[in-house]
């Protein structure tokens, strides 16, 4: 048999709506919903099509994903790739000239600070999303009636101030060290 | 991510093939050959040629032009062109095409019906 | 290329709004809202605690804010960011660290 390293492919006219599992690179140029688990690695071609929640070690998607993925190692979205669903992954590559739209988990994220406070008015417009840096916040000492709430609720509820921000201990609480954490 | 092109060297230049480690619980069709080492339950449904090598396993009803078992097959099959067991293969179950091959040495259970396009028992 | 404008150096405390046109090159912290026509670039060692809106975006170093982008936001090895990001072209690097949501324009068929 001609297979070569037990590599899978789904040919272009080829359809598939069901569950796929197994333990070898599965590549797709045609059509698959339902969900799709795999040891190895799921490559969607320009011409594939996946609507399903994909379970793999490695993904690289060149074609159309629709649906959650959860990877172990790595996935990328190549430059004719178009996703839309979250990405659960401790390494992510979205290539210029990609198209992406869900969350990105990539684990813990260090960046070393909060947010800071901001008047309502001025954020920027975006499809409203629930808080999510929901980091336990020190700082509701210093604001009047401070209940322990996510951090982004309670600047909504402080009106704005002309020069300075409100409540500079609020920073100098949560000031950390630069640590930028890597994989 | 490796020679993926060269696949298409297997029987007539089939360019789907389903590995030996992969299980599909669902339904397959399309318009092209299917090459089959791994494990399918539920349905298959072809334009053309499946064939099912010796580490294929199939729990499902078949229906395309050809059919080619060398593995193992538990459903009803149905071709408009040909149906063909090899030796050491399993089928149990029945078969509609006008024409079967039945090799030395392939196991066989089920009913045969050679005569697809006129009514049935003629 | 727009001409650069503002550096705000490695030991340089911003807090408030940052608004102007011309590229920003942040190695220092701002912290407040950023609101600028042309780039912001986060060298690595710089950070940005704030809602952002530019046209492009930079990052090397550290970021927690929402990002609207007119053009481009990159992400790059050395970056880690935290936030919601809405631009037509998003760019991760291999190696950044980023946790969020993003929003481009997808064109799927439309059977699916």
């Amino acid at each position: 048999m001609a297979t070569i390293d037990g590599t899978t492919i789904i040919g272009e006219s080829i359809l598939i709506n069901g569950s796929l599992s197994g333990d070898e690179d599965l590549t797709v140029r045609g059509r698959v919903e339902g969900t799709v688990t795999l040891t190895k690695t799921l490559v969607v071609e320009p011409t594939g099509i996946v609507k399903a929640e994909v379970q793999v070690r490695n993904c690289v998607i060149s074609g159309v994903v629709v649906g959650n993925v959860t990877a172990s190692e790595s996935v990328e979205i190549t430059r004719e790739g178009r996703m839309i669903g979250d990405i659960n992954a401790p390494r992510v590559i979205i290539v210029d000239g990609a198209s992406f739209r869900g969350r990105i988990d990539m684990g813990e994220v260090d960046v070393g600070g909060e947010r800071a406070a901001r008047p309502a008015a001025a954020r920027p417009a975006l499809t409203a999303r629930p808080a999510l840096t929901s980091r336990p916040s020190s700082a509701p000492v210093a604001r009047p009636a401070s209940k322990v709430e996510p951090k982004k609720v309670e600047e909504k509820a402080v009106p704005p101030k002309p020069p300075a921000p409100p409540a500079p201990v609020a920073m100098g609480a949560v000031k950390k060290k630069v640590v930028v954490k890597r994989k | 991510m490796a020679a993926i092109e060269k696949v298409s060297a297997s029987r007539g230049g089939a360019q789907t093939v389903i590995g030996s480690s992969i299980v599909i619980d669902g339904e397959i069709s399309g318009d092209e050959d299917l090459v089959i080492q791994g494990t399918v339950k539920g349905k298959i449904s072809l334009k053309e040629s499946l064939f099912v090598e010796s580490s294929g396993v199939i729990e499902a009803d078949i229906e395309t032009a050809n059919v080619d078992v060398s593995g193992q097959v538990t459903g009803n099959i149905a071709a408009s062109d040909k149906v063909e067991l090899k030796t050491d293969c399993k089928v149990v179950g029945d078969i509609r095409a006008p024409r079967i091959l039945i090799a030395d040495g392939a196991v066989f259970k089920g009913n045969v019906d050679m005569d697809v396009k006129e009514s049935r028992g003629k | 290329m727009a001409d650069t404008s503002g550096i705000i150096g490695r030991g340089t405390v911003v807090r408030g709004n940052l608004s102007g046109s011309g590229d920003v090159v942040v190695e220092g912290q701002v912290e407040g809202t950023v609101s600028l026509r042309d780039k912001l670039t986060i060298e690595q060692g710089g950070r940005v605690l704030a809602d952002v809106e530019l046209t492009d975006l930079v990052v090397h170093g550290q970021m927690n804010g929402d990002i609207a982008a007119a053009d481009k936001v990159t992400i790059s090895s050395s970056a880690a960011v935290v936030g919601d990001i809405k631009a037509p072209r998003v760019v991760i690097e291999d190696g950044a660290r980023f946790k969020g949501y993003i929003e481009m324009d997808v064109k799927i068929p439309e059977d699916i």
